[in-house]
């Protein structure tokens, strides 16, 4: 857990840490698409993980 | 987060047990998920129970790989625990109610939860950290830093500590008003937060992130020296994680706390060289353009100020396009290029009139506000 989460919330500029886009390791994530994720997720009977994220 | 954490090979074992969400928020498409699913930071971790599609478990910030993987286990706790009188079914209650928004009911949850684990709960540390940031959600200030020095400062060094002392110590520096209670819950807090700074195998954007509040708390204290030798360990700490750190991803991830610290310092030109690198290594990416910006504008160097934005805006997407407009403005504003001036608060302006109304909130929102006020003076 961050410990600027109060500034983040208060949307306080320009100090959280920028994620990478591109570097997501070898778990098969679907991007930006939640319609497919939760037809997958009923199929498999199993529950959804969601990373919300910004890219700064 | 996501160059720290995600890509670690020791997650892949997880990858069964669970269907992988990646919503970029700054990204038109997602608005509708993130109205059903609203968070106020990034980056926040939901478990979603498939079939009802509501959420059980959501976290804010980042987390370690063992750390995340607890938080699997505690989602999955959330999704089948149901009723129960043992403090891991306290504990699911409480994650569910704290996902679903309910805050206040949820820092009850935890606090009943924390009850029935007593001192030797192994999902303590966790259940404090959330009991912290619940209050801290609900606008609790005053519980909040209580609870961070009540709880917080009962735990084992380590992470979950390390981040219910910050937030709570946040809780105070941010509270309204003066309250009687504020100023000793700072003076008891501070140095708390400034020991867990200390404890090893911290990450380094979460040490960074303590470095910040304590940052803040001198500044609060009106010690600039003191703000500045904060702002000289962070810089440190950067330099340090620069250097053993093999990728740009990586480094890179850490360059807004390298403009933080430069600013700090009053020393903006410290932070263009990392920046530069990151530009060049990263070619797609909007920010290292979007802080050199702000560098270049802290220097009084505005035409370089405007051009990097330029670059950046060429490359940006979303609402965070709006905070880089607002910036271009300014240096030009400060340039005394009124057209140019009017120019980009015309285009900002359409702009934000573009985005689903999801993406224009809060800070975003004043933004919006502040540059049409400025358009409607520049048109005189």
């Amino acid at each position: 857990m961050r410990a600027f989460l109060l500034a983040a919330l208060l949307g306080i500029p320009a100090v959280l840490p920028a994620p990478a886009a591109a570097a997501r390791g070898g778990l098969p994530w679907v991007r930006d698409d939640y319609a497919g994720a939760l037809s997958r997720a009923r199929a498999r009977k199993v529950p959804i993980v969601v990373d919300v994220w910004a890219p700064w | 987060m996501q160059a720290h954490v995600l890509s670690d090979e020791r997650l892949v074992r997880q990858a069964g047990r669970f269907v992988w969400l990646s919503i970029d928020a700054e990204r038109e498409r997602n608005a509708g998920f993130l109205s059903r699913f609203p968070t106020s930071g990034y980056p926040t971790f939901y478990v979603i129970d498939p079939v009802a599609e509501e959420p059980v478990l959501k976290w804010y910030g980042s987390a370690g790989v063992k750390q995340l993987e607890r938080l699997l286990d505690d989602g999955l706790l959330a999704l089948r625990a149901a009723g129960g009188s043992g403090p891991d079914q306290a504990l699911a209650r409480a994650d569910r109610l704290d996902a679903a928004g309910k805050v206040e009911e949820a820092a009850a949850a935890y606090r009943e939860a924390l009850v029935r684990g007593g001192a030797s709960w192994s999902r303590r540390p966790r259940a404090v950290e959330s009991l912290v940031v619940a209050l801290l959600l609900a606008d609790r200030a005053e519980e909040c830093a209580a609870a961070a020095l009540s709880e917080g400062a009962g735990l084992a060094a380590g992470s979950s500590r390390a981040n219910a002392l910050a937030n709570g110590l946040s809780c105070a520096l941010e509270a309204e008003g003066d309250p009687p209670w504020r100023a000793p819950a700072i003076q008891e807090l501070e140095p708390l937060v400034r020991d867990a700074s200390r404890i090893p195998d911290l990450l380094a954007d979460d040490r960074a992130g303590l470095l910040d509040v304590l940052a803040r708390a001198r500044e609060q204290a009106g010690d600039a020296p003191g703000a500045r030798a904060v702002a000289q360990r962070l810089w440190r700490l950067l330099e340090a994680e620069a250097r053993r750190t093999p990728s740009a991803e990586l480094r890179a991830s850490l360059d807004s706390y390298r403009v933080s610290a430069a600013l700090a310092l009053s020393r903006p030109a410290l932070a263009v060289p990392a920046l530069r690198a990151s530009e060049k290594a990263l070619p797609d990416d909007y920010n290292p353009p979007y802080r050199l910006a702000i560098l270049y504008r802290e220097m009084g160097r505005d035409g370089d100020a405007v051009a990097a934005a330029d670059r950046a805006l060429s490359r940006a997407y979303g609402p965070r396009k709006l905070r880089i407009y607002d910036l271009k403005a300014s240096a030009l504003e400060h340039q005394g290029d009124g057209a140019g001036l009017e120019a980009t608060l015309a285009e900002a302006v359409a702009y934000a009139g573009s985005l689903p109304e999801v993406q224009v909130q809060g800070g975003v929102r004043r933004i919006v506000e502040r540059m049409r006020a400025r358009l409607e003076k520049a048109r005189g």
